[in-house]
């Protein structure tokens, strides 16, 4: 037997069968949110399984919202689902789903929108337009910095502050957009920075090495050990790492992409649908799993395209305290460049 | 090699789906987006197995979505001169398995090492047919890690991926030499590594040996 002829051996001990349920049903929200279209697309499906006498039937109910993927799903999880063209109404979504599927489907269909932006290079400078809101108080700010933020600049009177994230110390950062200022003259002058800092346990730079897949993915950040990874649990300590990455790094389009797949695949991270940012824009959420003090933090998303919009901190029964809406996010030529 | 229709174990199509080749498809999908499906029931089957046999059960439905997301995607730029958009496909396929080469030879340097193949764990019930190449697994794993990656490429999609080196030519945007060029050389390579493994090689050069000693001699 030559080389060629063992090599055919190895294909042949994995069977030819129809595509996995998993790779259709995420093809098929890719497709629906890439056609803008989910009532067509859902029709479509419906009339292939029903041909293909599939086992699937109601599976892949997608519904333009989630409150429907959620119900689809326990109705058929619960064998109420008759068949391939079965209507099912919307469940109460009071603003956390517990089901699995609909959180991975959210973070699937963000990740395919995620996988679509341009490429960006290390350095190249972004400017930032947010609203920050700390203790109750809410400010506008404007800073700039490269996507792998080793730099930051803001713009005073017409002149360009550099922000000096070294001399945050050994291993510390900004987590999300550091805010410059001036200090007055009479203070002494200068600049002055503020943002809340602390230590992302996967360096850009070490971004390239990260799992691919989902779950492979999660494991090893669960398993990171730093001087800011404490003792929470791992599903915490997976959340913590994504939300850092993601609200701190202008990443490639296809690492921001496995993060947000990894983000489904957390335990006890929820999807909220009625999601609000701090500058009051309706979204998309990721909640994730709650702290020891019962709070929890959020990623929101722009519920028509799936863009990365802000983050909020939310404590047990009370409103938004803290969080971060991003107005824009635009690539320029330099800091203190205007789009 | 076979053309996708020859193959016995393919599931009917609906009726309407035969009538239209790869391209129609294609270019009526630019009027009805999710006429694009029909497509994905043609060749999911198939290039998911390529993708399992390479990165396993669990990645290759990631990246097989990926693959027809991106094919979606990248439409407007087919060339609808080409009726099969099957190379097409596959490359893109193998484009995006590049972001897994790591996890890939991972599995092949365990297969080489340890005999266990993780990504046929799920179908053990099969590995029977490949107990008679048992011994040679170890050392052909071990070399499709050591090819470099564009050979490798190249080389599977021609054996596990049923591409005719025409296709694989179109699939990777290269000459037909070229493929001609890298399957020569993958397969000698995995020749080499089963030789030094035990098994004479029938035509080589023990015999191109002989024959210099002789004239030596004389």
């Amino acid at each position: 037997m030559n080389e060629t002829e063992l090599l055919a051996r190895l294909r042949e001990e994995i069977p030819f069968q129809e595509a996995s349920p998993k790779a259709e049903r995420l093809f098929l929200a890719g497709l629906e949110h890439a056609s803008g279209n989910p009532r067509i697309t859902r029709r479509r499906a419906a009339r292939w399984r029903s041909a293909r006498r599939s086992q699937l039937t109601g599976q892949l109910a997608l519904a333009a919202g989630l409150s429907l993927a959620v119900a689809a799903s326990a109705a058929a999880a619960a064998g109420l689902v008759g068949g391939a063209s079965s209507v099912v109404s919307p469940a109460p979504h009071p603003g956390g789903a517990r089901v699995a599927p609909a959180v991975r489907e959210l973070a699937y269909r963000v990740a395919a929108a995620a996988g679509q932006q341009p490429q960006v290079s290390p350095n190249q400078w972004v400017d930032w337009k947010e609203t920050n809101l700390n203790n109750g108080a809410k400010h506008n700010f404007e800073v700039w910095t490269t996507a792998d933020p080793t730099k930051a600049a803001f713009v005073a009177n017409g002149k360009v502050y550099n922000i000096n994230t070294p001399a945050l110390g050994k291993n510390q950062q900004y987590i999300g957009q550091p805010q410059g200022s001036v200090i007055p003259a009479e203070h002494g002058g200068g600049a002055d920075y503020s943002g809340v800092t602390g230590t992302i346990p996967v360096a850009y730079a070490d971004l390239g090495s990260l799992p691919s897949s989902p779950k492979a993915l999660d494991r090893y950040l669960a398993d990171l050990k730093g001087p800011d990874v404490g003792l929470d649990p791992p599903a915490i300590r997976e959340f913590n790492a994504i939300e850092d990455m993601i609200i701190s790094y202008v990443m490639p389009p296809q690492l921001t992409a496995e993060l947000y797949r990894a983000l489904g695949e957390i335990p006890g991270v929820t999807a909220d649908e009625h999601a609000v940012d701090v500058a009051g824009r309706p979204g998309i959420g990721f909640i994730s799993p709650a702290y020891s003090d019962g709070s929890r933090d959020e990623i929101i998303v722009n519920p028509q395209t799936y863009q990365f919009t802000g983050y909020n901190s939310v404590e047990n029964g009370h409103p938004v305290s803290y969080g971060t809406a991003i107005l824009s996010e635009v690539p320029v030529s330099g800091p203190g460049v205007q789009p | 090699m076979t053309e996708q229709g020859q193959r016995p174990d393919l599931p009917a199509r609906p009726a309407g789906d035969d009538a239209e080749d790869d391209a129609a498809v294609i270019r009526r999908s630019h009027d009805e987006p999710e006429h694009f499906a029909v497509l994905f029931r043609r060749y999911a089957p198939g290039v998911q197995r390529y993708v399992r046999r390479r990165l396993g059960v669990s990645a290759a439905d990631d990246v097989v979505a990926e693959t027809f997301l991106a094919a979606f995607h990248r439409r407007d730029r087919y060339d609808l001169e080409r009726e099969s958009a099957r190379p097409w496909l596959y490359g893109i396929a193998t484009n995006l398995m590049g972001r897994y080469r790591r996890s890939e030879i991972q599995q092949y340097r365990m297969l080489s090492r340890t005999g266990h193949d993780p990504v046929t764990e799920p179908f053990t019930d099969r590995v029977d047919a490949a107990v008679s190449a048992e011994g040679q697994r170890g050392e052909l794993a071990a070399a499709l890690a050591r090819l470099p990656a564009a050979h490798r490429d190249t080389l599977l999609l021609v054996v596990w991926g049923d591409l005719s080196y025409n296709e694989a030519a179109t699939a990777l945007g290269i000459p037909i030499g070229t493929v001609r060029s890298r399957m020569n050389r993958a397969r000698t390579s995995l020749r080499r590594s089963l030789t030094t493994a035990g098994e004479p090689e029938p035509d080589g050069p023990h015999r191109e040996w002989s024959a210099v000693t002789r004239v030596k001699e004389s």
